[in-house]
């Protein structure tokens, strides 16, 4: 099978992406392409500025310079609402879910649908996250639980799926498989999966690089604010990967 | 995952027992668990255990008469305890609102007093009050300042302004037809601030769980940071929120001038305390996110019952104040076991 990336045409192309924090140097020179129907994996050190990357990519911080162009347009993100808008989700680590609302409440967060009256369609909403959490093998699920009660890879699972409902091309997912259950990993690695089954670009952030080498296609290694290397996952090793994160090729 | 018949509640992390006895084991369970999935029914049973024992207690208390009199005096510190319960689920507080009541009865007083009419004394007092709730709500989403600070800042302000423009002089000409809404009864029975302020909680209701506002007043309260990401305009919500809590004042501010009959600059001092103690012993937790609308009305006729009742037996009104006190932190303590008992 040829590998996807030299298939299809990118999704996400970024180049040349530059951060820095008054005198830290964040990200540099950073260049990069994300395709549709492939798992990226993003690794890298505790300040090798993943979570920057994400960051700027979404909108919530500006870059300093460099380019990002999404699905052949140049963009310039000024908000989280704006990327989304695009078809870019970021699934956080700390899972950005609201514990005291509902399932369904949560996947439509931020977008709660109304009637002509502004009531909010609380049916309507519930039979779709139901609809939503089959598609994806989630349906021992209830939508009205309160998100507070579920699991570690439960939350994971309504993240996924809000971000699958409004039609996301392109995925973050920043330590999805931190903090979980041995069973709920293999779950959450499942999910993955799917997502680039249906055609989503996915990047996934993590530090576990077993779980990474046997999850994605390609992995990029950042260290220090630079990319040390990008890979191809079948052609890689665990320790290749660990000395492109400690700097050395 | 059968999520249905996850974490039931005898596997969740408990105290170690006490032995309260077999009876006590009996009774304890279900009621605790009452407790723990609804602390509003719980302080609704409170209410009514007060209203028996009363109506032992005294043969004026369990009259239709005294009770809808029980409402009357509950009316102003329910109303006020709408727009705050709006703000506690928001994970803020509201200082202000004794204060804006107060601005919002003497500006109704003012434009009735110069002869422009009952409809526009409304009008005007209902804009004060989302003036000066819009006024917290920038503050606190606009320019970061913890709602504590920025309300209690609101709170000298508002009353300033009420002096000033007073000259610190109660307002006693007010239009033809005002104190209906204080005084008036309808079929001479019912009175009309106890119907206000049900049709008010009947609304603030449906907001709550009806709209986007309610829904994301919960969201903000819960997971700040999660409802920020999801792409909810947070500051603009938040000047809603506190300008409701400014409408719902100033509602308060005229059936209190209506019911006194002048527009008094120095009125709802203290009501800020009621109105949070009213939120908070209806089970609505300080922490944000979690709790709702009837349960504070539950806690301002809690209020009001203890009041009235400790007058009809004749008890001197300064152990009120001990008593409210102390349901108070009751209350408060309620909430903290709680939350500790379901493990957050």
């Amino acid at each position: 099978m040829t590998p996807v990336a030299e298939t299809t045409p990118a999704l996400l192309r970024v180049r040349g992406l530059s951060k820095h924090f008054d005198h830290v140097v964040a990200l540099a020179n950073v260049s990069f392409e994300a395709h549709a129907h492939e798992v990226l994996g993003l690794v890298g050190d505790n300040g090798a500025g993943k979570s920057t990357l994400i960051k700027i990519v979404s909108g919530v911080y500006r870059a300093n310079a460099g380019e990002i162009s999404f699905a052949d347009r140049r963009v310039d993100f000024q908000t989280p609402r704006e990327s989304r808008a695009a078809g870019i989700e970021v699934i956080y680590q700390d899972m950005a879910l609201v514990d005291e609302l509902e399932v369904w409440e949560n996947v439509f967060l931020g977008r709660l649908l109304r009637n002509g009256l502004g009531m909010i369609e609380r049916k309507r909403m519930i039979a779709e996250a139901a609809h939503l959490l089959e598609r994806l093998g989630l349906d021992s699920l209830s939508p009205t639980t309160q998100v507070g009660y579920l699991s570690g890879g439960q939350k994971k699972g309504v993240a996924i799926s809000r971000a699958l409902y409004w039609d996301t091309r392109l995925i973050f997912m920043d330590e999805p498989t931190a903090a979980l259950a041995v069973v709920e990993i293999q779950r959450v690695l499942d999910l993955i999966k799917t997502l680039r089954d249906r055609g989503v670009a996915v990047v996934f952030v993590s530090h576990n690089l077993k779980e990474v080498l046997a999850t994605v296609d390609r992995v990029m290694v950042l260290h220090r604010g630079q990319v040390s290397g990008i890979r191809d996952a079948r052609e890689t090793s665990e320790d290749e990967v660990i000395r492109l994160m400690m700097g050395s090729t | 995952m059968a999520v249905r018949d996850a974490p039931p509640r005898a596997q969740r992390p408990e105290a170690p027992p006490i032995d309260r006895g077999r009876l006590g084991r009996r009774f304890w369970g279900p009621l605790r668990d009452v407790i723990l999935d609804n602390p509003a029914v719980f302080m609704a049973g409170i209410l009514l255990a007060m209203w028996l024992i009363l109506s032992r207690l005294s043969p004026h208390f369990f009259t239709v008469n005294n009770l809808f009199e029980i409402t009357v005096q509950a009316a102003v510190i329910a109303l006020i305890a709408i727009g705050q319960t709006f703000v506690i689920l928001s994970a803020g507080i509201d200082l202000s609102v004794g204060a804006v009541l107060a601005a919002a009865a003497v500006t109704a007083s003012l434009v009735m007093e110069s002869g422009y009419g009952l409809t526009a004394g409304i009008a005007a007092a209902l804009l004060c009050g989302a003036a000066f709730g819009a006024a917290n709500g920038v503050a606190i989403g606009v320019l970061g300042i913890p709602p504590f600070v920025a309300t209690l800042g609101m709170m000298g302000i508002a009353r300033g302004y009420a002096l000033i423009v007073t000259s610190g002089i109660p307002v006693f000409t007010l239009a033809e037809g005002f104190e209906v809404l204080g005084q008036g009864r309808v079929a001479d029975v019912v009175p009309v601030p106890t119907l206000i302020t049900l049709a008010l909680y009947v609304l603030g209701f449906v907001i709550l769980s009806r709209t986007r506002l309610g829904r994301y007043t919960y969201a903000i309260g819960s997971n700040l940071q999660a409802t920020t990401f999801s792409g909810v305009n947070v500051t603009r919500y938040l000047i809603v929120i506190y300008s409701v809590s400014g409408i719902t004042a100033a509602v308060a501010g005229l059936i209190e001038a209506s019911r006194i009959g002048s527009g008094q600059p120095a009125s709802g001092v203290g009501y800020e305390l009621d109105s949070i103690t009213a939120v908070v012993i209806g089970g609505t937790s300080l922490f944000g996110g979690q709790g709702n609308l009837f349960a504070s009305l539950i806690g301002a006729l809690i209020i009001a019952t203890l009041r009235n009742g400790l007058n009809v037996l004749g008890v001197f009104a300064f152990w009120q104040m001990v008593a409210i006190g102390a349901i108070l932190i009751a209350a408060v303590y309620l909430d903290r076991w709680r939350r500790r008992s379901r493990g957050e």
